[in-house]
């Protein structure tokens, strides 16, 4: 058998393939192996595209919350077949339409809904115009441009893993998988803030990945994971709580070395000894301010509306709803108790407290202080709130919501179910959510710290410890700040950033357990890392010395 | 100091600078925030009565969004509403600086953008069964409420409306109950569908409704049917301006409590059928000035 002549310059890490090399397959495969990083991208980019389109286009219903954040680009829904219901089938189409007044704010507020979804709705937006569909939108395309980010996240983590290329794939395509599960996919074609929220925890992977690769961390990977963070921080109002894992992590280890002792230092060892650590993550410091100022600023222009509706959903559904004492509770409240009667209503229900005289008393006396004030006072009401928050992690998407156009010839509110691995496990863990979940969430912390902690460990192989505890530590506060902050209405898909990072504690774990194995490199040269024996000078050498010295 | 060395501390220094850049920059955008992703253009809410508005879009109808959201049309253009009656906003929702939460404002329209200033506007009297047509009021937007306008604009918003499809109309609708174009404003039955009457029709009906009370709904149905009956003759005849022996193409068709398809129905409804079941398109009712309810 003939072999093709190939030349591969491993040491570049990059495939130099002579013209001799016969055939495309034969080519990418030599390209694969000398590129792995952009290899298994490439191919999660073309897994997501195939689960996407392959058999017709799935992707999420709307609920009627998606035109705030789609009419900002000039469009609105194309109408619906006579008879057909919003929430049955996915509608990708969108029509070109000039929106007037408050007609684009957020549920009429006149304040504006920004996401930075935005902007792969802008790419989308010209992909339907370049691919000449019959729309000024076509949310298919929005799938293409999510497919193609997917690929990226899985090839960068590839990149920034440590480990054999063997190990790094394989735990990248377990994190791709949780990407293109049914119970996330699906998001990648919809209306919704979701999909940015989602793919700003998938580029945070590699990006903290990056950072922790050295016991020093570069000004530049700070930045890169202060942008994936500001991504997600203003991809949706719910997500500030990243924050407050991102801001430890950010300050966990310096990045400047910091200049030589001053003499006041000695007096005052202890003081100088913070200085010293504050003036070495000064970068940091920068980056953590600028993400709080911009996620406060981010807040600031959130609709009063959104607000009001999450504040009712919390006071009447979540507590008066579930409460064995309403009046008793409504006084714990401060709010009349004529409001009774719409206990358990949301804020569209018929009986709902909108249509009572009092209605302008809940909205001065229910603040979200006052809200987390009455589960301070009565904290055995939290346990039925974990446990309806635990029931819809482990429903792992709105089941109410189709996943089909109406065109496919597929039932009402019909679900796909093209890669299910963890909606299954989902599925099998949801009679012991209590135990599952929160064991996972907790391990995986402990895990976490454990590993980062071991100093005998490379500087990256305690980065993926670091990861795996930021990731947990992001899935926990989201939890509680969707329950606390936003209400139980479509608890589900407010919950999707919590169920998509317990999803990627999976994979995270495996990394994790493969880090652990690793050793620090010695920092001795030479492939036996044997330490040279001491020079010993002769008399010689010495009187040789002494001479040039004086001279 | 080395010279990497220096180059490292350059590069910090640099980042952080960026870094701080970019603290205050966003902080300066964040005041632009306000103007993005809302409609195009510094908006005026129209403020006219007779003023016609195009709504196209089902959700700019939708409960939440209560402002004026579309430019007005001259009326003999294809529109949605009109505007009927501009009242002031009084009480203590008046007195919010920043424009009340929509739920609160919806307590304050229905006491002051009422039906009855509807009716007057169409021209419907108290023997017209409406369809197909309600108040839709319109706020001030949030920088006009800012700003110190304190009205409410009561518009007359035409259906069907969904999201497969919304009805539009091409004239003005003052008085429209008097003419013959009105017949889509009223309420018909096609079998036991209800329509408006300027589809297929086989009967039409006339308000009002005759009401019982607990003791009448327990005689039975042959006092039911000779109540309605009785007072259906009345009512159609007027309606339709001639007596029975003038109309013989017309029957009234009595529905007693309880018939089908409304089985929890507590009261009598008049309809003026056509004989034979013949399906007419339009409506019976007759022409002239409006006849005060007795």
């Amino acid at each position: 058998m003939k072999r093709s002549n190939v030349h591969i310059d491993f040491t570049r890490g990059r495939a130099l393939i002579s013209d001799q090399a016969r055939g495309v397959p034969a080519r990418l495969a030599l390209a694969a192996r000398g590129e792995p990083a952009a290899a298994t991208g490439i191919a999660w980019a073309a897994i997501a595209l195939v689960r996407l389109f392959l058999g017709g286009a799935v992707g999420l219903a709307d609920n009627s919350n998606g035109h705030r954040l789609l009419c900002q680009l000039g469009v609105a829904a194309h109408p619906l077949a006579a008879g057909q219901q919003l929430l049955s089938f996915v509608v990708p189409r969108y029509d070109a339409y000039t929106w007037f007044g408050e007609a684009c704010s957020a549920g009429g507020s006149g304040q504006p809904f920004l996401s930075t979804e935005y902007f792969p709705l802008l790419y989308a937006k010209a992909a339907t115009w370049v691919f000449g569909l019959p729309a000024a939108l076509d949310l298919r395309m929005l799938g293409v441009v999510f497919a193609l980010v997917v690929g990226v996240a899985v090839g960068w983590t590839v990149r920034e893993l440590p480990g054999p290329t063997w190990a790094r794939v394989a735990l990248s395509s377990l994190i791709g998988l949780a990407a293109v599960d049914s119970a996330i996919a699906p998001y990648y074609i919809s209306p919704y803030t979701q999909p940015a929220v989602l793919i700003g925890l998938l580029l945070l992977i590699p990006a903290l990945l990056r950072l922790f690769r050295r016991d020093r961390l570069h000004a530049s990977d700070i930045l890169i994971v202060a942008a994936v963070t500001l991504w997600t921080l203003w991809a949706d109002p719910q997500t500030w709580s990243l924050l407050l894992v991102i801001v430890p992590v950010l300050l966990l280890r310096p990045s400047l070395r910091p200049s030589g002792r001053a003499p006041w230092q000695w007096r005052f060892a202890r003081t100088a000894r913070v200085l010293r650590a504050v003036a070495s993550r000064a970068p940091a410091l920068a980056a953590c301010a600028v993400l709080f100022a911009a996620s406060v600023g981010y807040q600031a222009t959130q609709s009063r509306w959104l607000d009001e509706a999450a504040r009712y959903d919390l006071v009447f559904h979540g507590i008066l709803g579930h409460s064995s004492d309403v009046r008793g509770d409504l006084g714990a409240l401060r709010l009349p108790a004529d409001f009774a009667s719409a206990a358990g209503s949301t804020i569209v229900s018929q009986n709902a407290a909108t249509t009572l005289a009092d209605y302008p008393v809940f909205l001065r006396a229910a603040s979200h202080g006052d809200i987390l004030g009455f589960y301070a006072t009565h904290p055995l009401r939290l346990f039925g709130l974990a446990d309806r928050g635990l029931d819809a992690v482990a429903a792992a998407r709105p089941t109410y919501l189709g996943n089909y156009p109406a065109d496919s010839g597929a039932q009402p509110q019909q679900l796909e179910y093209r890669v299910f691995v963890a909606t299954a496990l989902f599925a099998l863990a949801e009679p012991f959510r209590w135990i599952v979940l929160p064991a996972l969430w907790i391990a995986a912390i402990a895990v976490g710290i454990r590993l980062m902690r071991r100093r005998a460990l490379p500087a990256r192989a305690r980065g993926v410890g670091i990861v795996l505890c930021a990731i947990a530590s992001a899935a926990i506060i989201q939890f509680w700040t969707v329950l606390l902050g936003e209400g139980e209405s479509d608890l589900t898909m407010h919950l999707a950033p919590t169920i998509f990072a317990t999803m990627l504690l999976g994979p995270l774990f495996l990394a994790a357990l493969a880090a652990a194995d690793q050793r620090r490199p010695s920092s001795f040269a030479g492939a036996s890392h044997r330490v040279p024996a001491p020079h010993v000078k002769s008399a010689a050498e010495e009187t040789a010395a002494a001479s040039a010295k004086a001279s | 100091m080395t010279r990497p060395r220096r180059r490292a501390a350059l590069r910090g220094r640099a980042l952080s600078m960026l870094a701080l850049g970019s603290l205050l920059l966003s902080g300066c955008s964040s005041i632009g925030f306000e103007d993005a992703g809302l409609g195009v253009g510094s908006f005026k809410t129209v403020w006219a009565v007779g003023s016609c508005h195009r709504l196209d879009q089902y959700v700019e109808t939708d409960k939440l969004y209560d402002s004026d959201t579309s430019p007005s049309v001259p009326c003999t253009t294809s529109h949605q509403s009109e505007t009927f009656a501009v009242v002031p906003i009084n009480g203590a929702v008046a007195k919010q600086r920043e424009r009340p939460s929509v739920n609160w404002l919806a307590q304050q329209f229905a006491a002051d953008c009422t039906t009855q200033l509807l009716a007057r506007y169409l021209g419907q009297d108290a023997q017209d069964a409406l369809r197909n047509i309600v108040v839709f009021p319109v706020v001030p937007s949030a920088a006009e409420w800012r700003g110190g306008t304190r009205r409410l604009r009561c518009d007359a918003l035409i259906g069907p409306r969904g999201l497969d499809a919304v009805a539009t109309i091409s004239q003005g609708l003052k008085g429209i109950l008097r003419t013959p174009a009105g017949a889509r404003f009223r309420t018909c039955r096609l079998g036991y569908t209800d329509v408006s009457c300027d589809s297929l029709h086989t009967a039409e009906l006339v308000y009002p409704d005759v009401p019982f009370s607990q003791s009448e709904l327990a005689r039975g149905q042959g006092y039911a049917t000779g109540k309605v009956t009785a007072a259906c003759e009345r009512e159609v005849a007027s309606y339709v301006g001639a007596p029975p022996a003038e109309r013989p193409d017309l029957v009234v068709e009595p529905e007693t409590p309880g018939d089908y398809p409304y089985p929890d129905s507590k009261v009598g409804f008049c309809w003026a059928a056509t004989r034979s079941g013949t399906m007419v398109v339009g409506s019976v009712r007759r022409a002239g000035p409006l006849r005060t309810a007795p």
